[in-house]
This record gives structure tokens, sequence and C-alpha cells, in this order.
């Protein structure tokens, strides 16, 4: 097993209770209580216990605790079984367990992960073509 | 011969009436309700445009099935490899497989399993637990005006 005191550059103390806005620039680990908003470059593993009331933006966000707040993943979300996000939750990709629960608007995998889709925009070439004969066979009339 | 008695416990999707069916049923009337209800799996292999897809049973979406509708419900959980399009309501498990996708309004499951690939757009509600039958009676009371005091008089000015 991977020491964790490696493996993650922070880590807030299970018996923390943390209020404000935290930067990482690698990894951290969140044991304890947080409240406000978390913006990591590398991976964030809120962990079994933990309550994080917080906007949680990093590459990775693992979840073994309580997420209360939006969740916004550059790379990828991972719900454990104990896991639970209250919130929006935007990544490129998702991993769910059995047992974890999502309770928000999930936006998973769709060009990127930033809500840029072109999902809405897109149109049919069978419309497309459909409409092309039909003016063709005006065109042939006139 | 002597006949198969198995037998499995189903939930209206309608009414929330819980009741048992042979496994070999394929549509049954819902004793509560007397609604026609669905029993059997359904496979889409297409693509199929619906208002609503409703079955007791299970939904599989092959790799070439899109299901295009305003909702979706099920008993026994969805596996998708396809598309899905439109609001989903299941007592079972939703599986999206690598390719799969779904877009909709809203995602009620008991649980969720995505394969990683899978596309998701929409508001989630994992684990979801469907009203009961006195659950759901309970609620329709209480949507209802407040009955009139026995006297007839009303507390306003």
């Amino acid at each position: 097993m991977a020491d964790t005191t490696t493996e993650y550059g922070t880590i807030l103390g299970a018996d923390s209770n943390f209020k404000g806005e935290m930067s990482f620039e690698t990894a951290a680990k969140i044991l304890g209580r947080f409240e406000g908003s978390i913006n990591a470059k590398g991976r964030v593993n809120v962990a079994d216990g933990s309550k994080c009331k917080a906007a949680v933006k990093a590459k990775e966000v693992s979840v073994e605790g309580h997420i209360e707040g939006n969740v916004d993943a550059g790379d990828r979300v991972e719900l454990k079984p104990k896991g639970s996000i209250v919130g929006d939750i935007s990544a490129a990709r998702m991993t769910m367990a059995d047992g974890a629960s999502i309770d928000g608007h999930c936006r998973i995998g769709v060009n990127g992960h930033a809500g840029k889709s072109s999902a809405n925009t897109e149109v049919k070439p069978a419309a497309q073509s459909q409409q092309q004969q039909q003016q063709q066979v005006a065109a042939a009339k006139k | 011969m002597a006949k198969s008695l198995q037998r499995r416990q189903i939930r209206c999707y309608l009414c929330g009436h819980r009741f048992e069916v042979s496994t070999r049923t394929m549509s049954v009337p819902c004793p509560k309700c007397n609604k026609a209800l669905k029993v059997e799996d359904i496979l889409i292999k297409s693509y199929l445009p619906v208002n609503e897809v409703q079955t007791c049973g299970k939904i599989t979406i092959a790799k070439n099935g899109r299901v295009v509708a305003k909702l979706i419900r099920c008993g026994d959980g969805i596996e998708c490899e396809g598309t899905l399009e439109g609001a989903i309501e299941t007592d079972g498990e939703l599986m999206l497989g690598p390719k799969a996708s779904w877009k909709g309004k809203t995602l009620y499951s008991k649980s969720l399993a995505i394969s990683d690939g899978a596309k998701l757009v929409g508001y989630v509600k994992v684990p979801f637990q469907p009203l009961d039958e006195k659950q759901a009676q309970a609620e329709l009371l209480a949507a209802l005006p407040k009955a009139v005091t026995s006297n007839g008089d009303d507390d306003g000015p």
C-alpha cells in the first residue's frame, strides 16, 4: 500500500475544521471538515468520514466522504461506496461504486467537461438531405 | 408434467402496488389500478422514437440502439450500450457501457454504474427510493385541498 504522506502533499487532519479557500499544486487529502472552496491542479481525496461544504475544482476528485457543493474535475471523479455528492458534477470521466450517492446535475464526458457541448445544436444529416431534395424539386418545378 | 411455480414480485409503475406474478408473465393488469402493465424484458437494437417505454422487467439497449422518449421507466434496471434520451426512472440499476450516453431531464435510479467513456448529461438522483403505495396515497391526500370542517364553518373573517 502506498504511504499516504508521500502520495498526498497536503493532508487536512481528521480533527481539523477549516473555513476558507484552499489551493494545492499537487495532491491533497481531506480527513476533517472543510467549508469554502478548493482549487487543486492535482488530485483531491475527500476521505471517509470527512465533510466538505465546498466548491471543488481539481484534476481528479476522489470521494469517500460527503461533498456539498459543485465538483468540477478536469479528468475524473471517482465515487467510492460511502461517497456522496450533493451538487453539480462536471467531469470528463466518472466512476461510481455501488452504495455511492449523487444528487445534482451531472455533465460527464461531453466535450471535455466544461459545458461546451454542441449536442443541442446538432443538425441531423437526414434532415439536411431532405431539405436539399425539397429545394431541388422546387427549383425543377420553376 | 408438473407446472413451474416460480414467481416474482413486481411493482406497478403506475400506482406503486406490489404483487406477485409468474416468471413467464409478459403482461398483466395491476390488481390495484387495473391498468395494463408490461412485465417482459425489452431489447432495443435500433432507433426507437416513442413517448414512453415502460416495463416491470429490464430494458437493454444494444450498441446500435437509440431510444428517444419522454419517459423511460422500468423495474429491473437498464443496461445501455447505445444512446438514451429522456427521463429515466428505474427501481434497479442503470449500467452505462463505455460507448453509452444518456441525455435527459432527470435520472432516478437505485444505483448507477458508469463505465469509463460513457456520457451523462442531466439531473441525477441516486439512490432513489420509489414511493410505496401508502406513501403515494398519503402524498395524494396531502396535495388535496383541506376538507371543509364538519360544521362547514371557515376560519377566515
